[in-house]
């Protein structure tokens, strides 16, 4: 689910970088404030080993491949705001050093994995957690996360064939529209969210009483 | 510690960006396309376009081996890009001249090299932010 270079638009990527840099401005102010002296050790663990763990895909029949995010468990450990630096800052990295995503796309990502991800894990922890037991609330959270951040990226590569043709009709960005690239990402998402779901779990009950 | 030996010894072949490598046959390139697992990107839509150019110079999908293959009319710069529908891809570039056009693959070293410096850029970002948070707090 990294959107790599040539993909976007600029006309969608520029207005994305400037939301995105608003956005983390405003949450490494909220993270300055917010995070414990104790937590960071913890929050640097975790996001170096969901660095590791983007890096593992599993591939699946049809020659797509995915992984996992650890989006959720930051979200519900440490807040929205800060796993949304947290994973935005692994996302960067991965881009740069890898080129695992691109650098245009990064904002894409950004906002579409970390930002979406992070509150939709919160969200639905807040709503679930008083109807369902804990460890289905937080299974679901991570489920929810990984498919809201792989339904938003089909959207936003959905739409460019729509939007951005050359004079010929042909498509000048990414060329599959939403009837191909919605099932494409978000097929592959259900094995991955539950994937998520699992390790939200886990993580979040060993390690939310250490925090 | 266990945990993360494992998860790095297993991401490098895992990986998944996708890589690509650059050959000259004659006057022809092939360009393969894969995943650091080994896995070719196999029947996937591709372009080529010569710098500054349009319509492509050729359109495709690429074969079994996930490789492009064209042959350029002229030297210069030219651009494959390659996509699949679930968001995977690459842009290219291909300096095409008279020594041809070489571009060897990563080799594992990189992909260590890769790995080690982003967890010392996460790690060290965050050591900077606890000893900052030790100051404000004396």
């Amino acid at each position: 689910m990294h959107v790599p270079d040539g993909f976007i638009a600029p006309h969608v990527y520029i207005p994305a970088y400037l939301i995105d840099i608003g956005l983390l401005f405003y949450s490494f102010d909220r993270f300055k404030r917010s995070l414990a002296e104790g937590a960071v050790p913890y929050l640097a663990s975790l996001s170096a080993l969901y660095f590791i763990l983007m890096s593992i895909t599993l591939p699946l029949p049809g020659g797509t491949s995915v992984h996992a995010f650890g989006v959720a468990s930051i979200s519900l450990l440490f807040g929205p705001w800060t796993a949304f630096l947290s994973i935005s800052l692994i996302l960067f990295l991965q881009a740069t050093i890898f080129g695992q995503g691109g650098i245009t796309s990064f904002p894409i990502n950004s906002l579409s994995v970390a930002f979406l991800g992070s509150f939709c894990a919160h969200y639905t922890h807040i709503i679930t957690k008083s109807l369902l037991r804990d460890d289905i609330s937080l299974f679901l959270s991570g489920f929810s996360s990984t498919l809201i951040s792989a339904l938003a990226v089909a959207l936003v590569l959905g739409v460019h064939p729509y939007l951005f043709k050359d004079t010929f009709g042909k498509p000048l960005y990414f060329p599959f529209g939403f009837g191909i690239v919605i099932p494409a990402l978000l097929l592959p998402h259900i094995l991955v969210g539950i994937g998520e779901g699992m390790l939200t779990l886990i993580v979040v009950k060993a390690l939310r009483n250490k925090l | 510690m266990i945990l993360v030996s494992f998860l790095l010894a297993f991401s490098l072949l895992y990986a998944h960006d996708l890589k690509h490598q650059i050959e000259k046959e004659g006057r022809c390139i092939v360009v393969s396309f894969f995943f650091p697992d080994g896995n070719r990107f196999s029947y996937e839509e591709y372009e080529v376009y010569k710098e500054g150019d349009n319509p492509p110079f050729q359109v495709g999908r690429t074969d079994a081996l996930g490789r492009v293959v064209f042959c350029p009319k002229e030297e210069g710069i030219w651009w494959v890009k390659t996509f699949s529908a679930d968001g995977h891809g690459a842009q290219v570039r291909v300096d095409f001249g008279e020594k041809g056009a070489e571009e060897k693959r990563d080799g594992i070293f990189e992909r260590y090299r890769g790995l080690l410096a982003g967890l010392g850029w996460l790690l060290g970002i965050f050591a900077i932010w606890e000893i900052y948070l030790r100051r404000v707090k004396r």
